[in-house]
């Protein structure tokens, strides 16, 4: 979605055309778990930050295999979090369990691999290109 | 005739009396007859009643209840571009008119 998503904001959600809605699958253990969690811990504190930490974890992707705490607590700062609240949510109970419950969700869905697309109850598996992306939402109505 | 009528009364006060001792033989079985169905009874009419008007009442209250756990989910701030960001129903994250005609939901990873 690195590469799609930005155009899909300008073009679809911005317009008020489309609500998206990113729904997490960690299936590559801790390294995704615990990225998620930081995305989680900033939405806590601000749903607007969540979409910032978002577009930050895909951009440095390549980071997250070897991403530990500190690298998240800096990352979640970094972008403007109040580290206080980010560290009580990283380190509590209730921030990972959110995560987890939204992981076990998508599985009762049968999402199991990513990225998959579920564009108006209508399931695109693997990634897309932008204008196929067009071309779907320009055909609803 | 008066002494007949006393002779009556007085009989029959009498009879009324002695009632009294039987009355006070049977306490025993009344008791329990008396306090079951009064216990029994009773209190559940009563309490079919309130829980009647409870439930009544409560109609209309598990749709508010229901917008209530809804709306404080439902996180929505606009964002300095003017376009509202905020958590699903079921928690995920959303960017976007929430009443936008497409719903475009991305399952993936951030890796």
């Amino acid at each position: 979605m690195l590469g799609t998503e930005p155009d899909i904001i300008a073009n679809y959600v911005e317009t008020g055309r489309v609500k998206l809605i990113f729904w997490p699958v960690l299936n590559h253990g801790d390294p995704s778990v615990y990225s998620t969690l930081t995305a989680e811990c900033m939405g806590q504190q601000d749903p607007e930050l969540f979409w910032v930490v978002h577009e930050y974890l895909f951009e440095n992707q390549a980071d997250l295999w070897r991403a530990d705490r500190d690298y998240y607590v800096n990352t979640a700062v970094s972008l403007g979090a109040d580290q206080t609240q980010f560290e009580a949510c990283y380190d509590g109970p209730d921030g990972i369990a959110t995560v987890l419950e939204l992981d076990n969700i998508r599985r009762q869905r049968s999402i199991f691999s990513q990225p998959i697309f579920d564009i108006n109850g209508e399931i695109f598996v693997g990634a897309q290109p932008y204008d196929d992306f067009a071309a779907i939402f320009d055909a609803l109505p | 005739m008066r002494r007949f009528y006393w002779l009556t009364l007085i009989a029959f006060i009498l009879t009324a009396c002695t009632p009294t001792t039987e009355t006070a033989v049977s306490p025993q079985p009344s008791p329990e007859t008396a306090v079951l169905p009064t216990a029994t009874i009773p209190p559940p009419v009563i309490v079919e009643k309130s829980t009647i008007v409870a439930d009544a009442t409560a109609v209309p209250d598990p749709t508010a209840t229901i917008v209530v756990e809804a709306e404080p989910v439902v996180e929505e701030v606009a964002g300095e571009t003017g376009v509202v960001s905020g958590r699903t129903e079921d928690g995920a994250f959303f960017l976007g008119d929430p009443n936008a005609p497409i719903t475009h939901i991305d399952y993936s990873d951030f890796l």
